[in-house]
């Protein structure tokens, strides 16, 4: 099945903060679901463009760290330039240490198109676990806003 | 206990709040956060106890000053969060028929919502400034006055900040949000003083029925999340160095006495400081907003400060511990200091009755003001709660907000509230929240803080 046509995010409970679950068919595809899920969270994202591109990279110790360490960069961007985001591409490598490179698609944000959703403080750790499930890699990830 | 527990954890709770407690993940981290390595006597959760990540939200630990870790997530994200209330001499029948001008006033001048900048673009000298002197460079360089730094904890200036422990990155989401509110649970109200509990505390506080005050709720903004993101990482790598392992990696620690520890403390003082500053410029920026709404002089506002406490922050203080003095380190995430009278880090203003504890509640049900009491200090490190608790998930609120005009169903009761983000109303309504009046009874009750008065919201403006 292509990965574009799964759900690749959901949003979960959470008491105070903001949970989602994000998924792929190997870790590429849920560093994808996950950026995806962010995005939604910070803008709507039925109304942005993919005008722009904007390319990161993120390394990690364990899938997990991966995992916060690309979302962290990609809040970086959309909080020092401005941007929303609808989509990604992301390729991972091993060469020792994990690595991410990730091509943000999105557009400039503007008040008066884009309603912003939630101020994402930052991306935790907490009860952060990718699993496999069937064949499909998993995480729950919460995000402090 | 469980196996790696290395204190109990003791819950202040109602029976009522307790089976609320129970229904998500609060105790669970509460069990987590007594598994840091120097944490001494127990690991305290207030009434006001919810779901977080790593700590729980409403939780309190004391280090050890020589042998304790400090934990960024001990602290949060939001380094500093907290709330400030001015007085002043209008009483509500000076702005019900201004109101709405007043809040589309406020609404106009105080930069809020998410990620929004403000006016203020600061060099890095001003960064400086902020680092070495705290809510005194905002005052100096006209945002406030000098009596304002009176009755700030601390005198809104935390030492031992150091540029060098900052990132760019840090500096560069910074450079734009001094002066900004933020968003979420982030507000600017504007509330009568409904009720007074205690007579003679209120009048030392200087409050007194139907007086309109302002209550301020923010913090260190992008800089202090972007300090609080750096170092849970170098923590990470600190403990796969030492070896060290705990329940969530959420907790992520170093030892005080270490270079992350060392690291970490430069960096989080400059947040500390840089969320004093915040909160005095949105104090003026308040300020300012009465007097071209209503027409009047500063010196009829009398915008009086009545206090500004930290609920997410890492303070060192001397506690008596089986009997003995004992310098700790008290990490409060979500969690207010509450000195009693006669303490010396009570403003010498309120020294003979104690310091003011600021709770805040929902946009609906209000606020509330307590004085810290004796009990705090036997029993909790001096700590209160600080604010009411989410009872429901942001997604519930959601739901339960679907197809209803919150913005009208607040305005019938009397409460003009101007927001960036429709959601952000469904959000932080009230029914979301527990009633902070049950909060406050229950740290009154045990003798932590005492109620004082009651404030009532009539405009809100939020992000």
């Amino acid at each position: 099945m292509l990965d574009c046509l799964v759900v690749s995010y959901e949003i979960l409970e959470h008491t105070a903060d903001v949970r989602i679950r994000a998924s792929g068919n190997d870790l590429a595809g849920l560093l994808r679901g996950a950026v995806r899920g962010m995005a939604c969270l910070i803008a709507v994202t039925n109304y942005v463009e993919g005008w722009e591109s904007v390319a990161v990279e993120a390394s990690g110790e364990t899938p997990e760290e991966l995992l916060v360490h690309l979302l962290g960069e990609v809040l970086y961007v959309h909080y020092t330039r401005r941007i929303i985001f609808s989509d990604a591409g992301v390729e991972v490598t091993d060469d020792g240490a994990l690595r991410a490179k990730c091509t943000l698609h999105g557009e400039a944000y503007d008040p008066a198109r884009h309603e912003l959703g939630y101020d994402i403080k930052a991306v935790t750790y907490h009860d952060l676990k990718i699993e496999r499930a069937g064949d499909r890699l998993s995480a729950e990830i919460v995000f402090d806003v | 206990m469980t196996g790696g527990m290395l204190v109990p954890g003791r819950v202040y709770a109602s029976e009522d709040l307790l089976r609320r407690i129970r229904e998500d993940k609060a105790l669970d981290q509460l069990v987590n956060v007594a598994h840091l390595p120097g944490i001494k006597r127990y690991a305290v959760a207030m009434p006001d106890i919810h779901w977080g990540y790593g700590f729980p939200i409403g939780g309190v630990a004391a280090m050890d000053a020589k042998e304790g870790v400090i934990s960024p997530g001990g602290v949060g994200y939001d380094i500093n969060c907290g709330v400030r209330l001015m007085s002043t001499g209008l009483s509500e029948g000076d702005v019900r028929t201004p109101l709405k001008k007043l809040v589309k006033t406020l609404f106009k001048n105080v930069p809020c919502g998410p990620g929004e900048g403000g006016k203020i673009k600061l060099s890095d000298k001003d960064y400086r400034g902020i680092f070495g002197k705290g809510a005194a460079w905002a005052v100096e360089n006209g945002w406030g006055e000098e009596a304002d730094l009176e009755t700030i904890e601390d005198r809104g200036y935390f030492p031992g900040a150091d540029p060098e422990a900052v990132s760019k990155r840090a500096f560069e989401r910074g450079k734009d949000q001094a002066g900004t509110l933020g968003s979420g649970n982030h507000f600017l109200e504007v509330d009568v003083v409904d009720e007074i509990y205690d007579d003679s505390v209120a009048e030392a506080f200087g409050l007194k029925p139907g007086q309109v005050c302002v209550l301020i709720h923010s913090g260190s903004r992008g800089f202090g999340h972007q300090i609080c993101t750096d170092y849970i990482d170098t923590m990470l790598g600190y403990m796969r160095r030492e070896g060290l392992v705990l329940p969530d990696k959420q907790l992520a620690c170093a030892r005080i006495d270490s270079p992350e520890g060392r690291g970490y403390l430069a960096a989080f003082a400059a947040a500390v400081n840089y969320a004093w500053v915040n909160r005095q410029v949105l104090m003026h920026l308040a300020r300012k907003s009465f007097c071209e709404a209503l027409g009047i002089t500063p010196r009829e506002l009398r915008g009086k400060l009545v206090y500004d406490v930290s609920h997410n922050i890492a303070k060192f203080e001397e506690h008596r511990l089986n009997g003995e003095s004992k310098k700790v380190c008290v990490h409060r995430k979500g969690a207010t200091r509450a000195f009693p009278k006669g303490h010396r880090l009570v403003p010498e203003a309120y020294r003979g009755v104690g310091q003011p504890v600021l709770i805040p509640g929902d946009m609906g049900r209000g606020s509330y003001v307590l004085v810290g009491l004796p009990g705090a200090l036997d029993e909790t490190f001096g700590t209160c709660c600080h604010g009411a608790g989410r009872m429901l998930s942001r997604t519930k609120a959601l739901k339960e907000g679907k197809g209803r005009d919150l913005f009208s169903e607040l305005e019938n009761k009397g409460i003009i509230v101007m927001a960036r983000g429709k959601k952000t109303v469904a959000e932080e309504m009230p029914d979301a929240y527990k009633d902070a009046g049950e909060v406050c009874r229950v740290v009154h009750d045990a003798g932590i803080a005492g109620m004082v008065a009651r404030l009532r919201p009539i405009g809100v403006i939020k992000g």
